[in-house]
């Protein structure tokens, strides 16, 4: 059998520079990270790295032979535009191997100032046809493009035959059911939004109750889901709650289900032939919030599986240990396909 | 383009109409436009944004309304569809990109892009939150842009002095607010039917599908792939403020019931009158938050 | 690179190989006693000699608090043991609260098993959260800063090489 031709990078998530060495260690091409404050989407309490961490990171990765990328993927917010660029200007002179961003105004800024540095566009640009990633590329000269996670596999080899921006691609994690960057639930809900201030149902408005076993979960008081003993438990995300519809208030506590989305994990282990046959560029990993632990084990079994679709993709299968691997750390510990195989249509 | 013969410069702001976001039969569309021909209204957004499958309406019905309305004296703009999945979505952005008839509002970057310098309006969902991005929008031909639906009354207030001079500002004042966009129908996947065999039941909810709490507190509506607030967003109070800052179109996002009030309040108040009652459809909530830098679901009362 | 993150190597000091083994080897053979006796000890007892362990633990620079966790107050709860402990956190230092409060600012419980291999670095919070097997209430962004603070820290070697085969 052949060994495939194409290469697909694997791109894992850091939230510190523990994960970071990890997910070196387990294989990992490259990892994107953020700066502590806004400038990123995971602008969690904790999370995220210091500028020695970053500059400590970045020598450990390019000593490797790996890459770093820095996602500055929220939108710079009117009056403090300075700081959206700061980031851009200390990810340049740590020689980060490119900059994930979202912002028009943001990408004009680091083409102008530093026509060299490599551009992604952020999935949280929301750009999910030829027209639009080509535009992207005449305009600010962008090399990679992640995808939202709306767009079937069809659709997804279409567009890369459209386009010479490389197209990067989910492979693993919680599942955002909203296009990216096209998400207001939470700041309707707490006033803090991905796009201003790079959290999604930020902690601070987050409250557990757990009562025998039965488990509450409000967001600014507002009761997002009650799970029942035992029954797994998800992030406080608005769109993964159990709201009820219809004209009957009187049984909403009971009748109330998933009406936007289940809580479930991406997983394109199975998929990982057709990406690669289809011309996919990279493959990245959701979960900068989560521990070394999760980054270790998933970047593991992922460059294992990745290693094997590469040598051989005719007869590739993902074998059991993998998927077990990764399903226990799944959200929901349910594992899908997402929009990659549209099952709902 | 943008601005009607007729407008008398010096009324303080022009009024809106968003695109029908809800799937109502041709004759309710047709009937809700003929009324809204006469109606003080200056500027007219016409076009299925939220979900390729709606046909009750053909390119050519919608153009037949933008003739009408036109006639009528309004300024008609097209809006292109806001999140686009398939090829087929991408080819009818490029056709009514491609159009130098009327107007158009973007609603993604590819639509921005099409418009290959010609004016435009820059749609509320291409997350305009600073002035670098305004510059660059102009430099693409954008005239206007319509506020992020998130920004309060100091962040739009910075962000309307970073824009390009002559750039334009819309805000929706009322409506309920689309929030998020999705590769699934929530509606159809309330009433256990496929996407692709969704028996168009968002024709049965003429302002959405409210959803509650366990707690029975309203909060969400579902309308096909978009999730909207259950709460319609009311910033009649707030229009003096914010034609102070500097926001030249008021926008009204039509629902089954109230829309038209909410356009006459929106008349009587820019020509110093007091503002008429507006009647929310029945069960309708009202909320405010985000233009006081509240949650948006928040309701803030009695205060300017 | 050293900082207040990234804890020295102590792999062979004598306190931590004792604490590991405590840990790993003879903590789950008396569980099953401990349980029946954790629940009769008083919670001052039971906490001080925790924060000693913390304490320990601080001075060896592997739990060096961030100053978020400052005039905090937290519970952990032990389930299996019926163990519960309170402490606070002040100017840098772990204290053990005397007379318990009702509610701490953060309340954390598990299992033995569970809050061992998340003290290796072996399992993810968020994965035992998702399973209901790590419960959290009080300031969840207090809860975040601490998940954040432990994940960020790099174990000892002795840590995360013995043990294995205890809990997970």
């Amino acid at each position: 059998m052949q060994p495939s031709s194409r290469t697909i990078e694997l791109v894992a998530p850091a939230g510190s520079l523990a994960a970071l060495k990890i997910a070196l260690q387990a294989g990992a091409d490259a990892v994107y990270l953020g700066l502590q404050n806004a400038t990123n989407a995971r602008n969690f309490s904790g999370l995220n790295f210091s500028e020695a961490h970053l500059r400590s990171g970045v020598e450990l990765a390019h000593h490797m032979g790996r890459k770093v990328l820095f996602a500055i993927n929220t939108f710079p917010q009117a009056g403090r535009v300075a700081e959206w660029r700061a980031a851009v200007d200390v990810a340049h002179s740590l020689e980060a191997d490119a900059v994930i961003i979202a912002d028009p105004g943001l990408l004009a800024y680091a083409r102008d100032r530093y026509p060299d540095m490599r551009l992604h566009l952020s999935v949280q640009s929301s750009a999910t046809h030829a027209d639009a990633i080509e535009f992207m590329r005449e305009q600010f000269g962008i090399r990679r493009a992640v995808l939202p996670r709306v767009l079937t596999l069809a659709e997804i080899e279409k567009l890369i035959r459209q386009t010479s921006v490389e197209i990067e691609v989910f492979g693993f994690g919680s599942l955002c059911v909203m296009a990216e960057g096209r998400c207001l639930l939470s700041s309707y809900a707490t006033g803090e939004s991905p796009n201003s201030h790079g959290v999604c149902s930020p902690a601070h408005a987050v409250r557990w109750h757990d009562q025998d076993g039965h488990l509450e979960a409000r967001l600014n008081d507002i009761l997002i889901d009650r799970y029942a003993p035992g029954e797994p438990a998800a992030y406080p995300t608005l769109c993964k709650g159990r709201f009820a519809a219809g004209i009957d208030r009187s049984t909403d506590a009971d009748m109330a289900d998933h009406a936007l989305e289940e809580p479930t994990s991406l997983n394109a282990l199975s998929l990982l032939p057709r990406l690669l046959g289809m011309g996919v560029s990279a493959l990245k990993i959701e979960g900068r919030q989560r521990s070394p632990a999760y980054v270790g084990q998933v970047t593991a079994t992922l460059r294992a599986a990745l290693d094997s679709a590469q040598a051989d993709p005719a007869r590739f299968a993902a074998r059991p240990e993998w998927q077990f691997s990764l399903s226990r750390h799944a959200e929901g510990s349910q594992v899908t396909q997402g929009a990659f195989e549209r099952p709902w249509k | 383009m943008f601005m009607p013969s007729t407008f008398p410069s010096t009324l303080p702001w022009r009024i809106a109409a968003g695109p029908l976001l809800y799937y109502w039969s041709r004759q309710e569309t047709f009937d809700f436009y003929a009324a809204m021909s006469c109606m003080p209204v200056d500027i007219v957004y016409l076009g299925e944004t939220v979900c390729s499958r709606r046909h009750e309406l053909r390119d050519a019905d919608w153009l037949e309304l933008a003739a009408m309305l036109r006639k009528s004296g309004k300024s008609v703009v097209l809006s292109t569809r806001t999140l686009i999945e398939t090829s087929a979505e991408a080819a009818a952005v490029r056709r009514l990109c491609a159009q130098d008839e009327y107007a158009v509002e973007a609603g993604e970057t590819g639509a921005v892009g099409l418009r290959k310098g010609r004016p435009f309006v820059a749609g509320p969902h291409l997350n305009v939150y600073n002035g670098e991005a305004l510059n660059w929008l102009q430099q693409q031909g954008a005239t206007r842009f319509v506020a992020p639906l998130e920004m309060n009354r100091d962040t739009l207030t910075q962000l309307i002095a970073e824009r390009p001079a002559d750039m334009e500002v819309e805000a929706m004042v009322w409506g309920r607010m689309p929030l998020a966009f999705s590769a699934r129908c929530f509606t159809a996947r309330h009433f256990r039917l496929h996407k692709d065999d969704c028996g168009f039941r968002c024709k049965e909810h003429p302002d959405g599908l409210a959803l509650r709490t366990r707690e029975s507190q309203d909060f969400l509506a579902i309308n096909g792939v978009q999730t909207q607030s259950a709460a319609c967003l009311d910033l009649l109070d707030e229009t003096q403020a914010l034609a102070r800052i500097g926001v030249n179109v008021m926008r009204v996002s039509p629902q089954s019931q109230g829309s038209f009030h909410a356009i006459m309040a929106l008349d009587a108040l820019r020509h110093g009158r007091a503002a008429t009652p507006v009647a929310l459809p029945p069960g309708m909530g009202r909320c405010n938050g985000y233009w006081h830098a509240k949650p948006g679901i928040a309701l803030v009362e009695g205060e300017t | 690179m050293k900082n207040a993150y990234t804890p020295t190597q102590e792999q062979d000091s004598l306190p931590g190989k004792l604490g590991a083994r405590f840990l790993t080897a003879i903590l789950p053979a008396l569980t099953p006693g401990l349980a029946s006796v954790g629940r009769r000890l008083p919670r001052p007892f039971v906490s001080a000699h925790f924060v000693v362990a913390l304490e320990g633990a601080r001075h060896m620079h592997w739990l060096v608090p961030p100053p978020q966790l400052d005039g905090r107050s937290f519970t952990i709860r032990i389930e299996d043991l019926g163990l519960c402990v309170s402490f606070t956190c002040r100017q840098g230092r772990f204290r053990p609260l005397w007379n318990p409060v009702p509610t701490t600012d953060l309340d954390i419980s598990a299992r033995l098993a569970d809050f061992a291999s998340l003290a290796r670095g072996t399992t993810d919070a968020d994965t035992l959260f998702f399973q209901r097997r790590l419960k959290i209430a009080g300031d969840i962004d207090l809860g975040l800063i601490v998940k954040n603070w432990l994940d960020a820290m790099e174990r000892p070697a002795w840590l995360t090489h013995t043990g294995q085969g205890f809990g997970g």
